[in-house]
Order: C-alpha cells, then structure tokens, then sequence
C-alpha cells in the first residue's frame, strides 16, 4: 500500500508541476486553498486548525474527451476530527486517504475521463454523482457514502466520497437514461471513538452496559468488484415545467450494520454490509417566487439499531419509506428562503428497534446578499421534531477580492445527547476561515 | 496610370506570344551555368573567413615562417593511475605514437613534438649533457619514474608538454596542408584506434589544427544534406497550399534556377563555395519560391472569379497585378544583401552579399519570362483550396484562419500597437545582453569527441591555446643579452598573471637550465647568468651533445629573435579583448626599449582582432542594410510613411533575433552575423505586400476603413501565409541539425521570418488603422463626408415610456414607440451565438472584481435557450445556468442553475428575472439578452439607435421616483451581418456600483449543438 502512494505522491507532484507551468497538453490548473480554524465553546479547546488544499487538474486529451484529477491534501495543527491515522476499514484499497504523520493526509478525491460517443456521455472513474432534490437530506442521495469526519458541518461535497464508477448517460425518447456501475465497495466512514465527532446517539451505534469489555472488529466488507458492485439506473425528464426522474438502485447500504455477539469475555461488534433495493423518484418545478421540491424512496433491506435483550444480534430489519418535501421562495430581493419536510418510515418496525417508526425533521435556510454580493450572511436550522435536538449553524462570508474571501460563523448543536445532533452538543464551535481560489 | 497597364499587358503578351522562345532561353541559360558548375572550388577552411589582406593575419603567417609554428593537431595521452604517465606502458606509447604519427603523410615529421623528441638538458662533470627523455626508452617503473624526476627539474615543459601533475602528456603534431586536415584527424583517430594502450592510458585528440579543419567539412556535410530536405518541405508546402501539380513543380523549377544560375557565376568568376554558401542556397530556395506563391495565388483567385477566361488572359491579367509587387520585394531585397558588400571585410560573408543579390535578380527575371511563359502552355484548371475559399460555404483553414486574425487586429489595433511596443522594449532588453563572442569549438556538439577532447586536454595541461610574443633585437646575438633575457623573463611572468594564462615558455627557460646544469644541477642555479658571454657559451655547449634545432621554436638560428608563448585553456573573446590590450599596453610601456621590441601574434591574437572587427561592422552592416530598405521603399512608393512602414516589421524581426540571441546566450559571431542582412532580406517581402495591398484596400471609397482594410487579410493575408509556412518550415528544417551553428541558423532565421509575417499582418494593419496616413487611405475629405451623414441619421430621436401612464413626447418624422420597441424586439440576433463575456464589477471606491462567463444560445424554433457557465474567478468556475425563454410571453421561463460545490442542478424561479444577476448591475433578464424588456420600473427610458435597433442608452427609476441605473451600450458592431453589442455598462446610481460587460469572441457562425441546452451539459461543465 505504501508504495501505492509514493506513486500516487510523484504523480502529484508531476501534475502540480505541469499544471503550474499551463503546458501545451491543453492541461489546466485551478483549485483552493483553505485555512480554518474552530474553537470549542464548551472547553475552549482548538477543534480544528486546518490547512486544505485541493487542486483540480482538467486535460483536454481530444474533441470528444477530457480528464479530471482533484486532490486534496490536509494538514490539521490538532488532529481533534480524526486522531492519528484512521484505520479505514470501511473504504476500499483503492479509495483511501493516504496519511502523513498523524496531522496531515492526502487523497485522490475524484479521477476520471469523460467522453462523448454517438450521444452519449461516459465518465469513468472516481466520481461523485447526485440523486435526489433534498439539500443535505440524504433519501435518494445515497450512491456515495459519506465521510463523518466533522459530522454535517462541511459542504456535502466535501463529505461525499467519491467512488470508482462507471456513469453513462443517454438520451432515450425524450428524456434522459442513465446508469450507473460501482465496483468500489467503499462505505461510510465513521470518525474514531475519540475523534470529536464520534458518534455515540443510540440511534446509531449500540451501546454497551457500563464495565462491559467491547471488542470491534474490522468491517466486514464485500470483496468482489463485479459480484458485490452497486447499480443504479435513473430516467429523467423535463415535461411541462416538471423535472421528473425515476430512480432504481441495487447496492450495499452505506452504513455498516452493526452485528453484536455476546461472549463470556464481552461483546464482540461485527461492522457488515447488507444489501437491499432501492426504488423511488423526484419531481421539481418553479412556480412564481416559488421551488418546489420532492424525493421519494423505498428501501426494501433496511438495518436499525435494536436492543439485543430483545432482537438477535442487537439488529432490527425493516423496510424504510422516506421522503424530502422541499419549498424555496425568491421573493424577497437578494434573499433567498428554503424549508424543508423530512420524514422516515419503518413500514414493518420491530419491537426493539431503538428508533420510532416514523422520523421527522425539518430544515430551514435563509440567505441575504448584500452589497452585490460581496457579503453574504446564511442562517440554517435543522431540527428532529422527535428528539427535539437539532443544529443550528449561522455563518458570514466575504469576498475580498476575485480570489479571496473569509468567514466566520458558528454551529451550535442543541439537545438531549442520545438524539442524533445532540450527541454532539459538546462539539459546538465558533470558526472562521480563509479561502484562497487560483 | 493606363498607359503603363497597357505597355505592361503589351510585355506580358509579348512574352506569351514568345513563349516557346522564353522558355527554351531560360533552359539554356540553366544548362550554361551547369556546365560552369564543374570549375567551383569549395574553401571550407576556417582561414577562408580572414581577409588575406589583414595584418594580424599577414604578420602570424611571417612568424611561422619564422618559427614554423602552425595549428597543430595535439594528440594527449592521459593516465590517471598513481605514476600517472610516467609508467613504462605510458612512454613506450607516447614512443609508439611518436613514430606512428611522423610517418603519417601530411605530417611534418620535423614539427612532431612529444616526449619521445624532446631532450632533457642535465649537468655532468664535463659540463653538460644533452639527451632525449625516452632514450633509451624506460622498460621498468625505475626507469619511468627517472623520466618524471628529470622532467620535475625541467620547468620549460612542465604545463605545455607534460601536465603539470604528470597525468597527461603530449605529442603536437603540425601538418602540412590544411586543407586536408579532415584526413589527417580521421588518420591518428585510426591509430588511436589501435595504440598499444597500457591499462589506464586514455587518449584523446583535439589541437587548432583538428579544430579548424573538421569544422568546416562538419557543418557543410550536415549543410548538405539538410538543404534538399528543406527545398522538400517547401514543395510539400506548396502542394498542400495549392494542391495542383504545376503550383507544385513551377516554383521548383524556378528554384533550380536560380540556384544553379547563381553557382555557376560563382564558379565562373573563380569564388569559392565557402562553409556559409551552404545558408546562401537555402536563402535563394527561399526567395525563389516566394514570388511564385503570390503569383500563383493571385492566378488561381483571379480564376475564380472569371472561370471563362482563357489561359492567355489569366496569365497576362496576373502578371500585370503581380508585377509591381514582385518586383518591389525584389528590390528592396537586393537592397538588403548587397549593404553586406561594402560593410564587412571578410570574403565568404562578402561575397554572401553579392550572390544572395544576385540570385534574386535571377529569381525575379525568371518569374516574370519564364514563369508566365510556362504557364501559358497549360489549360486553366482551378485549385481545390481555391474553390472552397470563394463559396461562402466551408472555408479552408487558412481562409478562415487569416479573417479570424483580421478580426482581432480590427478590435483591438490599440493593444496590438502596445504590444508590438511592449515586444520592442522588450527587445532592446534583450539586446543589450548580447554578448560578442565566437569561439570555433563551441560549434561543435558537447557529445562530439573532438568536444570532449579539448576540454579535457584544457583541463589537465596548461593550455591548447597560445598567444605568442615576437621579440626582436637588431643585432645577431642580441639576446644573449642578460638584461633583455631577464626582460624577457619578466614579460612570462607579467603573462603567467594573467586571468587564463596558466603557463608561458622561451628560450630563457632554456638559458635558465642550462645554466643549472653546469652549476652541478643546483635548484638556485635556475636563473639567468649576469654574463652575456657564459649565455653564449651555454648555447655552446648544448650544441656538443645535442641538437640545436631543439630550440628552433623558441629562438631563430641567429639569436636575434625570440618567440615567448604563452599558453590560455580558453580562446573565449570576452577573456581575450581583456588580455590583449593589457599585455600590447604592457609591450609598449614597460618592454619596448631602443634595440629591442616586441610584438603579440599567434591564434589567440588573429581571433581577437578578427572577432574585433565583427563588433564593429556588424551594426554598420545591419543599419546600412536597413537603410537601404527603406531608401528603396521610399523609391518606389514616393512616400516616407509607406517607406518608414515598409521597414517596421523588418526592425522588428531584427530586434527580436537580437533579444533572442541576448536571452538564450546566443553569441554573435562570424557565423551569426550574417542572421540579420538575410533577415532583411528575407522579411522584406511581407511587409511590402502588405503596405501594397493596405494601399489598394484604403483607398477604396464607400466602406468603413476598418472593414475595407480588412480585405487584407483573406486575399493577401493568405498568400503570405503560405509564403511563411514555405520559408520559415524551410528554414526550420536547419534546426534538425547535428551541427550548432546551423540549427542556431535555421532557427534564428525560422523567427525572424516569421516575426516579420507578425508583424506585417497585425501591427501594420493597426498602425495604418490608428495613423490613417495619407499615402495609405483616401483623402481625407470624401471620408468624413460619409461618415456624418450616418451620425445625422442615428441621432436620437425618441422617448419611451414604461408601465406607467405618462405624456408623449411624439416627434412628428419619428415612428411610433411600440413600433421602435417591435423593431427593436423583431432585431435579428442570429440563430446561435456563442461569446465570452467578462464582467468588471466595480464599487464606488473603484475596488473592481473581474469576473468571466462562456455564453451560448441558440434558437430551438420561437423558444431560446442560453447557457452560461462562469470560468472565472476560481471560486465561481463552473457555475452553470441554463434558461429556457418562450416565446410565449404567459408561459414563464423555466431556468435551472448548477453549482460545482453542490454536484446537483438545482430549479430556481425564472421571475427572479429583475434581481441581479450573481452581483452585477445587470438584471437576469439583461445578461441573457442583449436588450431590456418590461422589467418593473417606474419610469424607464431607451435610446434606441434606429440603423441598429438597439438601445444605445436607457435610465430606470424604481418605484420611489429614484433614479436607480443607467445602461449605456457602448460599443455595438456588426458581426457576420448582425448588429451586436459588444460592450455594456450598467451603473447603479443608488450604491455607486458599476458593471462593464465586455462580450469577446462573439461567434455567430459555429454550430452549438443541440444537447448543449440540457440539464447533463450543466453538470458536465464548460
């Protein structure tokens, strides 16, 4: 693995190197670099003071066909998110971050061709690619799994891991079809237990009685790229005003299932991935100042936490029905409203699942642009209306120049700590950074 | 003016009419000059480039004479194992070769120096004893290590025979005839080559004498074979800018021509063909083929547009066009190489000079008898690049290529003139670092042998390059002198000083041991005696045991004269134009006494006064060259300002060779000299087709003179497209060279041309765009006349009201308000279009952000769709929106945006449309077209310029009364028949922002495909 990424080190640098000098291979470098720096409020303590840099490498190799390398690397003075060097288990040999040190990691985010044959646009290679209308809810936004390093707080995609797949779009009748083939089994990543955003909500990880000994073992990940991949199939189309889709996915849920066995020396969790169909739709449309937005999906194999006095193994099986009703409204100059309906349904929930058998939670987001917009000030609120724990995050940018701009803000986690935000309440922060665009 | 069209079109059909006469004149004109051809002696002797006539050279060849002291070859054999040389195997091999090489034919075998011929002088009780260091010759180690023990108490050959720390020694071989000193190098290589080499023993071969006679034959084989493959680019070239069989082979056979013409006069008047003639043949291929390409171009445009012309009248009609121009060119070229006559003194570059001119004059006579004659035997056939380029259909590439450059010099003449500017200053930057200097064995690849060798045998020993001091004394004896030998002795040490200098000898050296060696070998006894009588009896002595012809390089046989040689590692002019004033300066102050004086020569001397004399008739050569350019031009259109146009691109060409030799080291040198005249020469040719074509197009009445100038560049442009493509690629072909000079040649060249070609077809262009001068464009009265009489019609004359009721101010001539707005609305904004847009934002404390969009739209029936995609700043790149606008004005628009952070396309509402567009001044409705509809104002009012139907200026106020923005469209042009605006500038007065909306590149022509206004397009990226 090492010397993978003493390849991968050399071929970076090379294409930085390239990159910096424009050379003739039509080849172009853009990117950002990025400082933050976070401070807890409950302790005072330096969550986070992070250095990102992520270049974007673009070729042109021919008419009909490019390439795209973005990398990241990242150096936090700290190491609070992801102490030392993670072990990744739940990403793919061919997808994982490579560590310097214990403060610092560089990693191929995406890397991929895309052609244009007959009418059709191929990208092959590590990518991200998006279902679903919600912003931040995740119902049909499920082909990548999600790095929880710093929870939700950053971009989502800055929390997508993008994957090694196939993506062909094609024109068919009057809309579009389009399919998808990962062989990358790669999965969510969960920080460390001590990470600052460890996850510790019931509603996630089992929890085991106090001064009982708990052995976690690596994940148990499907190995077989063609036997085990993911596939998706989506049909879109844009008919009077409505942006309809149709949206079928086969794979690997992104969470690991957490299998608990009782043993006379403790409790032994065995991380599994299982697979399960997913079927569901979008549809979209503007109306005066006003966006509509819906997402709809039915999971056929769905894991949930349980209490293992009750159900073996500590699992409950049930299919989830979810959807995301979203409203924007433009009507207020240089303002910009968004409301958002969540909800979960476990359409066969068993006694002992942890969760309630419906979950609801409700976004909102203001933004006002002030001085064309060279401020702009954002206010987001996601609440659970079941565990009353939330998220609220408030933030101020300004662009100083074409290249440069700031921010400063806050996220402050509220709420009973077993809730899935509130879990996190001693990790609200104040932070401000920098960024720098080329 | 009609009088002499009609004695020309008389010539021409005279020359039609004759033409079996013509043609069968102008083969047996070729077929005179190859059987001259023959006689033509080739002098590729780096001697060649000296005017026998210079003294320097003179002088040295009066010293060897003297002191038989030619370029030798040096041969060096080099141990570096712990005795170094002085190992038996060593020795016998420097024997071994001794012999070898005296027996070699063009070796003097006299003037073979080595260890093997060279005696050590040691004291014995008779006095003094006389023998050859290798005699008898070492069979052990003891023997070979006496051999190093006697050349340590020997310090006259300590650095110049033997390396100071005994790893290498030589043997210096001078020959007999230079000119076949090629052979005589590839003879001791072959020795070399089986030399009974002990285990460590290296040798290597270098020496003036190697140097000077492979150089030559090493560029002008190379030379040789190169030039074919140049005059097979061009042919190709040809073919594929005409792509018929005769515009192929015409220009070929006018080449030949020319060439041959031009060889077989050199022949006949007994000049040699020197190493630079081999630039001289791919400069006339050049020439030759650059009046037949604009011949040939103007014959197969004129056949276009009259396909019925007979042959005759095409031919005549051409010739009588092209004539002037050719004729021009030619000129002005001639001009050019002949100012190398009179401005240099060396006789390959001279005579240069004389043929280049005359091989023009050649080219030219064969282009207006020859060519036309040929050509009126064939039938008109059309050529396929031809044909395209008329249909307004599918253009060729150059065709659309030339207008596309057209276009761009007509929009921006301003930054093309700064540009050329900025190139110049830029240029006389470069210039300033250009650094005299030539230094023959850096002509030679670092990979060569002959390379390595010398700096290798440059390293270990003193030095292979020698400056040499004559002393003369007046009287037989007179340097048996103790004073003047301790002179003499003060002078090695005064040169020993000096920077590079690492070693001197003189027959005081050999005083010096002498006189050791009968005082019982005692090291103090190194000195010279105080008795003039003992030196004489020293010389005495050493001719009992041994040879006195030992000293013959150092002394003459009288005593009367002595040479003193100084030894330097390097023959770098930048150390020698320091060295050789020092030590004339210190001959004459401190030396030169009555009764004896002295003098520099040897190489080092001859190349310092030679690359000397570069310095200073360069520049004299290059201004009278230029000078002569624009004398003629000047001539010939009877104007300074055409003249003084006709020579900016050529001036720029120079600099640039210039700032180019400053930038990348480049010296200028013998062989680099010359770059400039052909240059000149070659360069002419497109700025005198431009400045002649831009005076036909300007004095066309009727059109903008933007518009009529810009005919340049499709006709003329083109052709001269060609005419670079033929002789840069040409030229180019040199750089594929093995040989540095020639690729530095061929390059340097290759630039030059091409910048010319630059500069010809976008700074002249602009600078007659910017100047207007009087002999280029029409009087100036007619112009402004028409020009008024559009701005009287386009005046404002309307005022229009929004949403709310208000008066009308109807002006009786002027139309309706809703039938302007129709009109305006009904403006045709062409099917498709794609452009760059940049946006300048700026805050009323005039901080500005630059912002940049690629734009597309496109028709799909009544409905538009635009796409727009941000490609800067960096924080932006990649922004997408894309609209769908019905016509239908119930129907809203639907509009979509991406953003790259999120991966997803998003629906936003289209009713947003008053709302700013992503923090500019302009509304969502303005930036997706290029006019303002109904947008919710209070109070808004358009000027609509009536030729155009498009508002030139409109002011808005918001629903308080406020006078909120003003849109001023400020540049509108028209681009493949549709009026576009090219630049918008929205201000809002209410903040003090302001927004410049500058829409670059505005293409109407290229297909945007269909699937461009789709959701995947927005994610895909620009």
């Amino acid at each position: 693995m090492r010397a993978r990424y003493c390849a991968l080190y050399k071929l970076l640098t090379l294409l930085l190197g390239m990159g910096l000098s424009h050379s003739a291979l039509a080849l172009t470098l853009q990117g950002t670099a990025d400082y933050s720096f976070a401070l807890q409020t409950e302790d005072g303590s330096i969550q986070k003071t992070e250095l990102v840099l992520t270049p974007q490498w673009d070729f042109h190799l021919s008419e009909s066909a490019r390439g795209t390398l973005i990398a990241r690397a990242r150096l936090d003075g700290v190491d609070e998110l992801s102490p030392r060097q993670p072990a990744q288990h739940s990403r793919s040999h061919w997808n994982r971050r490579a560590s310097i040190g214990n403060n610092a990691d560089v990693e191929v985010r995406e890397f991929y061709i895309d052609a244009f044959i007959k009418d059709s646009d191929i990208r092959l290679g590590k990518q991200q690619v998006v279902w679903g209308q919600a912003d931040g809810l995740r119902v049909l936004d499920v082909l990548n799994p999600i790095d929880y390093r710093e929870f939700i707080l950053p971009e989502v995609g800055e929390r997508r891991i993008p994957l090694w797949m196939l993506n062909v779009e094609s024109p068919m009748g009057k809309g579009m079809l389009q399919l998808i083939l990962i062989p990358d089994q790669t999965y969510d990543q969960l920080p460390p237990f001590d990470g600052a955003f460890a996850f510790s909500s019931r509603l996630l990880v089992p929890q085991a009685p106090a001064n009982v000994p708990v052995t976690m073992l690596d994940d148990k990940r499907p190995s077989k790229p063609i036997k085990n991949a993911d596939a998706g199939i989506r049909w879109t189309r844009f008919v009077d005003g409505w942006d309809l889709s149709l949206n079928y996915l086969y794979h690997y849920q992104n969470q690991a299932v957490f299998y608990l066995t009782q043993s006379p020396t403790g409790v032994t969790v065995t991380p599994t991935y299982q697979r399960s169909h997913l079927l569901g739709g979008t549809a979209s449309n503007a109306f005066g100042n006003f966006t509509f937005r819906g997402e709809l999906g039915y999971s056929t194999d769905r894991y949930w936490v349980a209490n293992p006095a009750q159900l073996a193994a500590g699992v409950a099986q049930s299919p989830e029905l979810a959807y995301v009703a979203g409203l924007d409204y433009s009507g207020l100059s240089d303002t910009f409203l968004s409301f958002q309906v969540f909800q979960s349904h476990l359409t066969r929930r068993e006694s002992g699942t942890i969760r309630n058998q419906t979950e609801t939670q409700v976004t909102a987001l203001a933004r006002r642009n002030l001085w064309n917009e060279v401020l702009t000030l954002e206010a987001f609120i996601i609440q659970s209306i079941d565990d009353k724990d939330g998220l609220i995050q408030l933030e101020a940018r300004y662009q100083f120049n074409s290249t440069l701009s700031g921010r400063l803000g806050t996220d402050w986690f509220y709420g009973d700590s077993a809730g899935l935000f509130g879990q996190f309440k001693t990790a609200s922060r104040v932070h401000v950074g920098l960024t720098y665009a080329f | 003016m009609q009088k002499k069209t009609g004695l020309l079109e008389q010539y021409f059909h005279l020359i039609v009419n004759l033409r079996w006469l013509v043609v069968m004149l102008g083969a047996a004109l070729v077929v005179v000059a190859i059987t001259a051809l023959p006689t033509l002696t080739k002098d590729t002797s780096a001697g060649a480039f000296i005017d026998p006539d210079n003294p320097a050279l003179r002088y040295r060849e009066q010293v060897e004479e003297l002191f038989g002291l030619r370029d030798p070859i040096v041969v060096a054999v080099v141990n570096e194992g712990s005795e170094g040389i002085f190992n038996p195997d060593s020795l016998q091999l420097i024997d071994w070769l001794t012999n070898k090489i005296s027996a070699l034919d063009n070796v003097d075998p006299e003037r073979v120096v080595s260890l093997a011929t060279e005696s050590n002088v040691v004291g014995t009780e008779m006095g003094m004893e006389v023998s050859e260091f290798l005699d008898p010759l070492p069979e052990t180690q003891a023997e070979a290590s006496e051999v190093r023990q006697a050349i340590a108490d020997f310090p006259l050959y300590q650095g110049s025979l033997v390396a100071r720390d005994g790893r290498a020694s030589l043997v210096v071989v001078e020959i007999l005839n230079e000119d076949q000193a090629q052979q005589t190098y590839d003879e001791i290589l072959q020795l070399i080559a089986m030399a009974p080499t002990g285990a460590e023993d290296v040798l290597l071969v270098a020496g003036e004498g190697a140097v000077a006679g492979y150089l030559s034959s090493y560029i002008d084989q190379d030379a040789q074979r190169l030039n074919p493959f140049a005059g097979l680019i061009i042919t190709l070239i040809l073919f594929l800018g005409f792509r018929t069989l005769r515009a192929t082979l015409l220009p070929n056979a006018i080449i030949l021509a020319t060439v041959v013409i031009t060889l077989g006069v050199m022949a006949a008047t007994a000049t040699p063909f020197y190493v630079i003639t081999n630039g001289l043949i791919v400069c006339m291929i050049g020439i030759a083929v650059a009046d037949s390409i604009h011949i040939l171009s103007q014959y197969y445009e004129r056949q276009q547009i009259a396909p019925t012309a007979s042959q005759r009248e095409l031919v005549v009609w051409t010739m009588c066009a092209m004539v002037r121009p050719i004729t021009l060119t030619s000129i002005t070229t001639v001009a050019g190489f002949l100012a190398l006559y009179p401005t240099s003194s060396m006789p390959p570059i001279k005579a240069f000079g004389l043929f280049g001119a005359l091989a023009v004059c050649v080219a030219w006579l064969y282009t207006v008898t020859v060519l036309p004659a040929a050509l009126s035997f064939l039938k008109p056939q059309p050529s396929k690049s031809f044909v395209a380029a008329s249909n307004s259909g599918a253009k060729s590439p150059s065709h659309l290529f030339m207008v596309r450059v057209g276009a761009v010099v007509f929009s921006y003449p301003r930054s093309v003139v700064a540009v050329g500017l900025a190139v110049v200053v830029i240029g006389i930057f470069g210039v300033t670092r250009v650094q005299i200097e030539d230094q023959r064995i850096e002509n030679f690849k670092a990979s060569e042998p002959l390379y390595q060798a010398d700096k290798r045998i440059n390293s270990l020993m003193d030095g292979t390059y020698h400056l040499d001091v004559l002393v003369e004394t007046e009287e037989e004896e007179g340097l048996h002198d103790p004073a003047r030998l301790r002179k003499i002795q003060a002078l090695q040490a005064f040169l020993e000083g000096q920077p590079h200098v690492n070693g001197s000898t003189s027959v005081v050296d050999y005083v010096k041991q002498m006189n050791r060696a009968v005082n019982e070998n005692q090291i103090d006894q190194y000195v010279t005696p105080d008795d003039g009588m003992l030196v004489a009896q020293l010389f005495l002595l050493y001719a009992t045991s041994g040879n006195p012809t030992d000293f013959e390089q150092e002394i003459d046989s009288t005593h009367r004269q002595a040479l003193v040689r100084a030894y330097l590692d390097t023959n770098a002019f930048a150390n020698n134009r320091q060295l050789v004033p020092i030590v004339e300066a210190y001959l004459t102050e401190q030396f030169n006494e009555p009764g004896m004086t002295a003098r520099l020569t040897g190489r080092v001397h001859v190349d310092y006064h030679w690359i000397n004399g570069i310095a200073e008739s360069h520049v004299g050569s290059v201004l009278v060259s230029i000078l002569a350019v624009l004398v003629m031009a000047t001539l010939l259109f009877r104007s300074l300002s055409a003249g003084l146009l006709t020579i900016v691109p050529v001036a720029m060409s120079i600099l640039l060779i210039y700032a180019v030799m400053g930038f990348f080291d480049i010296w200028l040198g013998i062989g680099t000299s010359m770059f400039a005249a052909i240059a000149i020469g070659l360069g002419v040719d497109f700025s005198i087709h431009s400045v002649e074509r831009l005076r036909q197009l300007g004095r066309q009445t009727g059109r903008p003179l933007a518009e009529a100038l810009a005919e340049l560049y499709p006709t003329t442009g083109r052709a001269l497209l060609l005419n670079l493509a033929a002789v840069a690629l040409g030229f180019s072909v040199l750089c594929l060279s093995d040989v540095p000079p020639l690729i530095r040649f061929g390059g340097l060249v290759g630039l030059a041309v091409s910048a010319s070609f630059i500069a010809s077809i976008t700074l002249l262009p602009s600078l007659v765009l910017l100047l207007k001068p009087a002999s280029i464009i029409a009087p100036h009265k007619q112009r402004d006349s028409k020009r008024s009489g559009v701005v009287t019609t386009a005046i404002l004359a309307l005022v229009m009201i929004g949403t709310l009721n208000a008066p009308d101010t109807r002006a009786e001539e002027l139309p309706e308000g809703l039938d302007i707005m129709r009109s305006v609305a009904a403006r045709d904004e062409g099917h498709q279009v794609t452009r760059d847009m940049r946006l300048e934002l700026s805050d009323r404390r005039g901080q500005t952000r630059i912002q940049e969009i690629k734009a597309y739209r496109r028709y799909f029936g009544d409905e538009k769709r635009t796409l727009l995609f941000y490609t800067a700043p960096a924080n932006i790149r990649g922004t997408g929106f894309l609209t769908y606008d019905y016509s239908n004005s119930v129907a809203e628009d639907d509009q979509w945006l991406y953003l790259p952070a999120l991966r997803k396309v998003r629906r936003i509402p289209a009713s947003n449309r008053g709302d700013y567009f992503l923090g500019t001044d302009f509304s969502y409705e303005e930036i997706k077209s290029e006019i303002a509809k109904e947008l919710g104002y209070s109070k808004a009012v358009w000027r609509i310029d009536q030729a155009v139907w498009i508002s030139r200026e409109s002011d808005y106020w918001d629903v308080n009364g406020n006078h909120l923005k003003t849109i001023e469209n400020l540049e509108i042009k028209k681009i493949d028949e549709i009026w576009t605006v090219l630049q918008v500038k929205a201000t809002n007065h209410k903040s003090g922002h302001s927004t410049l909306l500058t829409n670059l590149n505005v293409d109407y022509q290229s297909n945007v495909p269909e699937r461009t206004f789709d959701q995947r397009t927005l994610r895909r990226g620009p």
